[in-house]
């Protein structure tokens, strides 16, 4: 495969996540299987993920809506957190409307040219929205503001992974930024194994019937 | 072995007074009233962050890591430590990092020189210059800080070295980073910067870091005229005040003394010397003569460590005028900046220098940058160097980070082995 085909075809799995993202926000798609996809899509052939993505964006588009919670929406922001089993164990997750993660959004929120390669590729990865180790967040925080606009998000769910220095540092100025803006949030750490699912959820549960 | 061992066992060292006089002095001018006046500014500056420009640009360098040592030593840090958590900051970050944040939201922070200076805390910064050779975490620390004080930031980059010899373009880029820095400086100080004295300031720093690193190396006789304690508190100059004169002067007089207790067959601890131990890691703060003290009370002593050797690098100053790329390479080849194996080859080639009988690990919860990484490095330096080693779980300034019986346990178990392998 050429560096140019095989940068049409990434880009096109970026595009048929960012439309799956926005079915997650007109709630025609769970978010747990929405986390489930991005990752699967990782890890099959970029040709294979490809075509099933958009079966399934097709499926989704004809089919009748489920009948998935309401209210309130809610924005999940964190760093390089991609265990879809918390997803699975706690259905209060599927109230995400949105996410800024790492694996999540961040990944796929951007378009790398085609006719620039290398120059463009490096300028693509430098101007999309940061991963937490990188110096500057503001474009973060105004991704995140924008997000909340957009998706017209009630609440925000911090996650973060223990002992993960740049992903908790970054916390503080979303704190900050989201008292700001009047916008509710809750502030969870975990561990990779999951050791404090069931504290997850009694704690998100609170923070749904808080907002709700 | 009694933890709480109240007699005192090592030998006082004189110098350390002029040491101790020299910061007293160096965080007094930091607190002047009238320094913008003076035209100087005060910079935060990470450990492994370029110096000797700030002092070229009569930029006072101040280190909140290094407050964090000295309120871990008043046993002060695990108070402002539990500030910063109150403040949203997670417990498991960076101790040195929530020891400073924690100064600063707190109303009653200790000051470096309580006796001459009622004020507390660090002096306000002016500016924060913030180098990634030491790890990643004082970026988002530094950033927080810049957001709070709403002061700018300068990054010096230098990124992972994953060889001992640095390419071109590796050294291109962190001379580009520095020329950047050197503009960053013009720009606060509204002065240029004049080479000359950049130059001479570099070449105090290199005698400087040649006098630490010649302190350094007298622990290798036997007995070992140094213990960790002291060097953990005689390098407080050359982190801070590398390229000022008086640190030549002070160091001069520390090596001296040194030098004389070799001479006159005098080791640190009064005790005979049965275990030479090699440190690894940054110090318990917050227990600092405790811990080695009751070590030494059983003939335990530490030739050696890999915290104060981070600061005998140095650069080959030349008349070229390449100072700049002598500095790159001087700035990227941090111990931190390194790769695993340097570290194992380190500790292995160190302690077969020092004649040390095995090496203690201390494994700090809250710094994942020194700590990854030392089970692999017991296991490979064991193989490599024929010393067995010991980890043992603590902290530099969070001492609820730290269960003392435990470490002793460990260590008492360590000692046996090590004595019936003699």
């Amino acid at each position: 495969m050429t560096l140019s085909n095989s940068i049409k075809l990434y880009n096109i799995k970026r595009a048929f996540l960012q439309k799956l993202s926005s079915l997650v926000s007109e709630r025609k798609l769970e978010y747990q299987e929405f986390a489930k996809l991005i990752l699967l899509a990782d890890i099959i052939p970029i040709e294979t993920a490809n075509e099933y993505l958009e079966l399934k964006i097709e499926h989704l588009e004809s089919s009748i809506s489920k009948s998935l919670p309401d209210t309130p929406r809610l924005l999940l922001t964190g760093g390089m957190f991609d265990s879809y089993r918390l997803f699975e164990a706690v259905p209060e997750f599927n109230y995400l409307v949105a996410d800024d993660l790492s694996f999540g959004t961040r990944n796929f929120n951007f378009t790398v040219p085609q006719s620039r390669f290398l120059e463009g590729y490096a300028k693509a990865y430098l101007e999309r929205t940061p991963d937490p180790t990188a110096f500057d967040m503001s474009k973060r925080l105004n991704g995140i503001k924008s997000q909340i606009k957009h998706h017209r998000i009630d609440g925000v769910v911090l996650l973060g992974v223990k002992w993960c220095d740049p992903d908790t540092f970054e916390f503080v100025p979303i704190q900050n930024a989201l008292k700001d803006l009047d916008i509710p949030y809750l502030n969870i750490e975990t561990t990779p194994d999951l050791s404090n699912q069931q504290q997850i959820q009694t704690r998100l549960t609170a923070f749904i019937e808080m907002i709700s | 072995m009694t933890k709480n061992e109240k007699e005192r066992v090592y030998r006082r060292l004189e110098s350390l007074q002029s040491v101790k006089n020299q910061m007293a002095m160096y965080y007094l001018q930091s607190k002047n009233p009238y320094l913008h006046d003076e035209g100087k500014k005060i910079a935060w500056v990470t450990s492994g962050g370029p110096v000797e420009p700030l002092i070229a640009m009569d930029i006072i360098p101040l280190y909140p890591e290094q407050y964090g040592a000295i309120a871990g030593a008043a046993k002060d840090s695990t108070r402002l430590c539990q500030e910063a958590e109150a403040h949203g900051y997670s417990a498991d970050l960076c101790a040195y990092a929530r020891t400073s944040l924690g100064s600063i939201f707190s109303p009653e922070p200790p000051t470096p020189m309580s006796e001459i200076d009622g004020k507390g805390g660090l002096a306000k910064p002016d500016m924060l210059i913030c180098g990634n050779n030491i790890c990643g975490t004082v970026l988002k620390w530094y950033e927080d800080v810049s957001r709070i004080f709403n002061i700018p930031m300068f990054l010096f980059d230098t990124p992972p070295l994953t060889g001992e010899n640095p390419p071109n373009y590796y050294i291109d880029y962190v001379i580009s980073q520095l020329e950047d820095l050197i503009d960053f400086l013009e720009k606060q100080m509204g002065k240029k910067m004049k080479e000359d004295t950049l130059l001479e300031t570099m070449r105090n720093s290199m005698q400087a870091v040649d006098l630490w690193t010649q302190i350094l190396e007298l622990g290798k006789h036997k007995p070992s005229p140094l213990n960790c304690a002291d060097r953990f508190l005689l390098m407080a100059p050359v982190v801070a005040q590398r390229g000022a004169f008086e640190t030549i002067t002070v160091y001069e007089e520390v090596l001296s003394e040194v030098q004389h207790r070799v001479d006159e067959g005098l080791g640190a601890i009064t005790v005979p010397e049965k275990y030479r131990i090699l440190f690894d890691n940054i110090p318990i703060w917050f227990n600092l003569y405790e811990f080695f003290n009751s070590l030494s009370s059983k003939g335990v002593v530490f030739p050696v460590d890999t915290y104060t050797q981070a600061w005998s690098q140095r650069a080959q100053i030349t008349e070229s005028g390449d100072l700049l790329r002598d500095a790159s390479i001087m700035y990227s080849n941090i111990y931190l900046n390194k790769t695993l194996q340097h570290k194992i080859d380190l500790i292995s080639r160190l302690s077969v220098d020092y004649e040390c009988d095995g090496i203690l690990y201390h494994s700090m919860r809250s710094c994942k940058r020194y700590s990854l990484g030392q089970p692999i490095t017991r296991r490979e330096v064991t193989e490599k160097a024929g010393k067995p080693g010991v980890i043992i779980e603590g902290d530099m300034c969070d001492s609820r980070n730290f269960s003392e019986e435990q470490a002793w346990t460990r260590l008492e178990a360590f000692l046996e082995l090590i004595a019936e392998s003699k």
